[in-house]
């Protein structure tokens, strides 16, 4: 699997959540509320002749604090496990049809959302939450 | 061959390369054991009576796992569900199927297949199978990745004669099939020279028109050293992969 690849197809499917900015890099600077794949640990060799590694991908959600309850209300709907604003729903796609990212992995599940808490980046502080995605692919 | 990781198992079943949906393969093989211990096995220098036995019945099992595909008949969820019940051609190459490499070759029956797991698992598969003829270790006489379009022979391999009470035994497996009406027929050669001058067909395969599994034997003696696979390839732009693996036992 193309790293970069996958990167930009987990943006690209986020980028489907109305009024969230999001980027395939760890930004600079930061356009609240940001969505960013972040660190990315790789598992190689899951099937004999390269024919499986497995990426597990920290993104991040961040966003603003000038309205402590409003901030963490706006951040909670992105964490939901359905609805329009779910990034686990835009990520994955339709239930049952498996996520290929446009054809830069086999397939990908959001496990887990952790670390809901305050998070400075580029010398500002934000409210945001990690959410952890496991995605399959090829070996290349 | 020295230590190594295990990281390029390949694995042949049938028609179907499982190498990139395997992630862990076991062969086995057993000789029960005949007591035969009796008075006569007294030692008195050790005043011990010492255990004898006799090999009985030879067995051999394979077992096998990874994730599961579906959607051809190359895939493991095709194959295996087509060769439940089946005896067919497997083969298992510890590290490569290049021309030569090391493999074992047996004819089993697919005697088990499972599928699914928990939610969040990548859809596994696990599969057993026992032999129904000997675990051959010998090697890999065609390698999969070369594709064929016309007739040919491989590279031919001294793996010596074969004696009274042995056998040669030798597995097809048609990976890929493509063209108009295309058919290859598979043998086996042997000569008592490398450069096969009067080479002489010791077994044949069946004619094969789409991907699936073979297996043969000859039996000994023979006294002809080399040994190579060789084909026939008929139809209208045909094209074919496939794995030829032999040994002696």
């Amino acid at each position: 699997m193309d790293i970069q690849a996958v990167r930009q197809g987990l943006a690209d499917r986020a980028d489907t959540i109305a009024g969230l900015t999001v980027t395939a890099h760890v930004p600079d600077s930061v356009t609240e509320p940001h969505f960013f794949p972040a660190e990315v640990d790789v598992n190689f060799d899951q099937a004999y002749g390269r024919g499986m590694d497995e990426l597990m991908v920290t993104c991040r959600v961040l966003v603003g604090r000038a309205d402590d309850a409003a901030s963490q209300a706006l951040l909670s709907s992105y964490l939901k496990g359905s609805g329009a604003t779910s990034l686990k729903a835009a990520i994955e796609g339709t239930p049952g049809v498996a996520q290929t990212l446009g054809g830069a992995c086999d397939d990908l599940r959001v496990e887990r959302v952790s670390g809901f808490r305050f998070y400075e980046h580029s010398g500002s502080r934000y409210v945001g939450a990690e959410i952890v995605i496991r995605v399959i692919g090829e070996g290349d | 061959m020295g230590k190594f990781i295990l990281r390029n198992v390949r694995l042949f079943a049938g028609g179907a390369d499982l190498t990139s949906v395997n992630n862990s393969v076991e062969l086995s093989s057993e000789v029960e054991e005949g007591e035969t211990t009796n008075f006569g096995d007294y030692d008195p220098t050790t005043d011990r009576t010492w255990k004898s036995v006799l090999g009985g019945l030879a067995s051999t099992a394979l077992s096998a796992k990874g994730q599961w595909e579906a959607g051809d008949a190359g895939k493991v969820d095709d194959a295996s569900w087509s060769g439940m019940g089946v005896v067919d051609a497997w083969t298992a190459c510890p590290h490569t199927a290049a021309d030569g490499a090391l493999a074992w070759v047996l004819k089993a029956l697919r005697s088990s297949y499972k599928l699914g797991g928990e939610v969040g698992d990548v859809a596994p598969w696990e599969a057993e199978a026992s032999g129904t003829s000997p675990l051959v270790r010998g090697l890999v006489a065609h390698p999969p990745g070369t594709a064929r379009i016309a007739s040919g022979s491989g590279t031919g391999y001294n793996l010596g004669a074969i004696t009274a009470g042995k056998s040669l035994y030798a597995n097809l497996h048609v990976l890929s099939v493509a063209g108009t009406t295309p058919t290859i027929t598979a043998r086996i050669e042997s000569d008592d020279n490398s450069n096969f001058t009067s080479a002489t067909t010791r077994a044949t395969f069946t004619a094969a028109t789409a991907v699936g599994g073979q297996s043969l034997s000859a039996t000994g003696p023979i006294t002809d050293t080399w040994w190579r696979a060789a084909w026939t390839i008929t139809g209208t732009s045909p094209s074919f992969l496939f794995l030829v693996s032999l040994g002696i036992a």
